[in-house]
């Protein structure tokens, strides 16, 4: 069986099946613990931390992040998952037009006010699951960002329609490694819910979902020794038994042992430490610039 | 994660060395004075743009100790030891390295070691350790991990693979043409995806840059290019010419440096950085 790629290996997997399985797994495993459509996201602590990172968070790596696609001030940008406006708000004071895709409505108030604080210009909302968008809807833009927000099913039409929305780049950030595997999850949540943790598929499976699809995207790894910060250790903790869907004193107990052990203090807050790894995919349409067909 | 990309890689190359063995006699390809004379040839008649993009993306300071793994004729290790780098170079075909000596004579580069092995064959003691390890298209490597494995150990600051990512253009009359001429579906060499896959199941997580080649070979005359397909796809006969000669005759087109059957294909340059205690890489987890 051979896929749009015709060049590549040949090899039998269907990588987007893989990712589709592995997707519907961990969606699984999450609503059989009363986590339903989204209801993490659209908690308000769980919106209120995010943007505490945001606002007062380390700024180099957004900073980084956002160099590191180097996009023309003026470009118009489709900002998918786009929560509380991490990449949206700083592109839109670099004068970029963007239009957000975010399901989560305490997100897109979270986005506003921080775009007020910021006096960025306005940024189109479509409040809605980038599964559910119609291209139409959609439009499209010079630039297309999905940043560390790819838990999506059909991941094949998932990403060909964010190919489809854009004009000159994608750029999707994605886990290498997963935060879970050192992050607690992983490690703890058998211990909790006695089976197995079912993470979402890595980068790397969806860098192979993109050579199946025929687009040959270019990669970069970015390595970090700690997976997430918060200002307060009961902060810290109320978010992991949030994450963990811990109800009972014993499984708090595993849990503050874990935190014991494995975070530590920083000069603002608390840091869990363990690797994380973050890939940035990106390709370009058409390889526009001439100077490409020089190489042979 | 249940695949195993190691097993499948193995798997694929030893497919497509036993087809290459089979029509090469049981000799390897480089192994031939006439295969080594016309890529030489090529080498130094080309234009030099790719070779130059591939030394500017691995931004190699001068100086630096290199490794290059399968050098073949100098291609990058002559340019690199005139940019006073200090390299080593693992080739095994004799041919080669009689015309690596040559380019380097000629060009008036400082001496390059040589350790004349197959990199799966090379003694890790014999190799060394080098500040930047280099495998440039030289990548149908038997056993994958453990080769992987000694190409990260031998590299003090950073590895640079180039491989092709999608099949170069040519290869594109292998997959049509072989079961008309030999009976069996062409076995292509595994390409860079599955090498990437391999270097993440292994816990390195390299960084790849895609580059696109937009042009096939060039021949000067429609004949030569007829004549090198021959060669490629292990022409025997009149009768196998003939397909060989229909299918080159209605892709090529003239260009301004001669002919070529145009087509647009993919190479990937996966890179990564070695840094101090990362050496306790642990396996992928999930």
């Amino acid at each position: 069986m051979r896929y749009e790629s015709p060049g590549a290996s040949g090899t039998t997997i269907d990588y987007a099946r893989l990712w589709d399985e592995q997707h519907a797994r961990s969606l699984a495993q999450k609503e059989k613990m009363g986590e339903n459509r989204g209801r993490f996201w659209s908690s308000q602590d769980v919106v209120d931390r995010f943007v505490k990172n945001v606002i007062s968070g380390d700024r180099s790596r957004i900073e980084k992040q956002i160099a590191g696609m180097q996009i023309p001030p003026g470009s118009s940008v489709l900002d998918i998952g786009a929560g509380p406006g991490t990449l949206a708000v700083p592109l839109a004071l670099m004068g970029c037009r963007v239009t957000t895709v975010e399901p989560s409505a305490p997100m897109g108030a979270a986005m506003e006010e921080y775009r007020r604080t910021v006096n960025a210009p306005p940024i189109r909302e479509i409040r809605s699951r980038w599964e559910d968008v119609s291209p139409e809807e959609a439009g499209v833009h010079d630039v297309v960002i999905a940043s560390r927000s790819l838990i999506m099913g059909d991941i094949r039409n998932s990403l060909l329609k964010m190919d489809a929305a854009a004009r000159r780049a994608v750029h999707l950030y994605w886990f290498i490694s997963s935060p879970h595997a050192s992050g607690g999850n992983a490690e703890l949540w058998p211990a909790l819910h006695g089976e197995p943790y079912y993470g979402e598929a890595n980068a790397d499976v969806l860098w192979n979902v993109l050579c199946q699809l025929g687009i040959y995207a270019n990669v970069k790894v970015d390595a970090r020794d700690r997976v997430r910060r918060y200002s307060g250790f009961d902060e810290m903790k109320q978010d992991l038994y949030n994450r963990l869907f811990v109800k009972e004193d014993w499984q708090r107990e595993i849990v503050d042992v874990f935190l014991r052990d494995r975070a530590v203090p920083d000069d603002s807050g608390y840091v869990i430490l363990g690797s994380s790894r973050t890939a940035h995919i990106w390709w370009e349409k058409d390889d526009p610039s001439p100077d490409q067909s020089a190489s042979v | 994660m249940a695949v195993d990309y190691i097993a499948l890689w193995n798997e694929q190359h030893e497919a497509a060395n036993r087809q290459k063995q089979i029509w090469n006699g049981g000799k390897s390809f480089w192994e031939d004075p006439e295969n080594i004379r016309r890529f030489v040839d090529r080498l130094m008649g080309s234009d030099r743009s790719r070779i130059e993009a591939q030394l500017a993306a691995m931004q190699i300071p001068p100086g630096s100790t290199v490794l290059d793994i399968g050098a073949g004729p100098g291609t990058l290790a002559v340019p690199l030891a005139l940019a006073g780098c200090d390299v080593t170079v693992v080739e095994p075909s004799a041919g080669m390295r009689a015309a690596m000596k040559e380019y380097q004579e000629i060009s008036g580069a400082p001496a390059i070691r040589e350790i004349p092995s197959r990199w799966e064959d090379a003694d890790p003691a014999e190799v060394g350790v080098h500040d930047v390890v280099v495998a440039s298209f030289s990548l149908a490597l038997d056993d994958i991990s453990p080769s992987l494995e000694k190409i990260d150990s031998a590299a003090k600051r950073s590895v640079h693979l180039f491989w092709f990512l999608t099949l170069p253009t040519w290869t594109g009359a292998n997959f049509s043409l072989w079961p008309a001429l030999h009976g069996s579906e062409f076995a292509a060499e595994p390409t860079a995806d599955l090498l990437w896959n391999c270097l993440c199941q292994l816990g390195i997580y390299p960084d790849v840059t895609v580059e696109h080649v937009e042009k096939g070979q060039r021949y000067p005359t429609e004949e030569e290019a007829v004549a090198d397909y021959c060669r490629r796809l292990y022409v025997r006969n009149d009768h196998q010419r003939a397909i060989v000669a229909s299918f080159v005759r209605e892709r090529i087109v003239r260009t301004g440096a001669g002919f070529g059957i145009p087509g647009v294909s993919k190479t990937a340059h996966i890179r990564w950085e070695k840094f101090p205690g990362a050496g306790e890489r642990s396996g992928h987890v999930l």
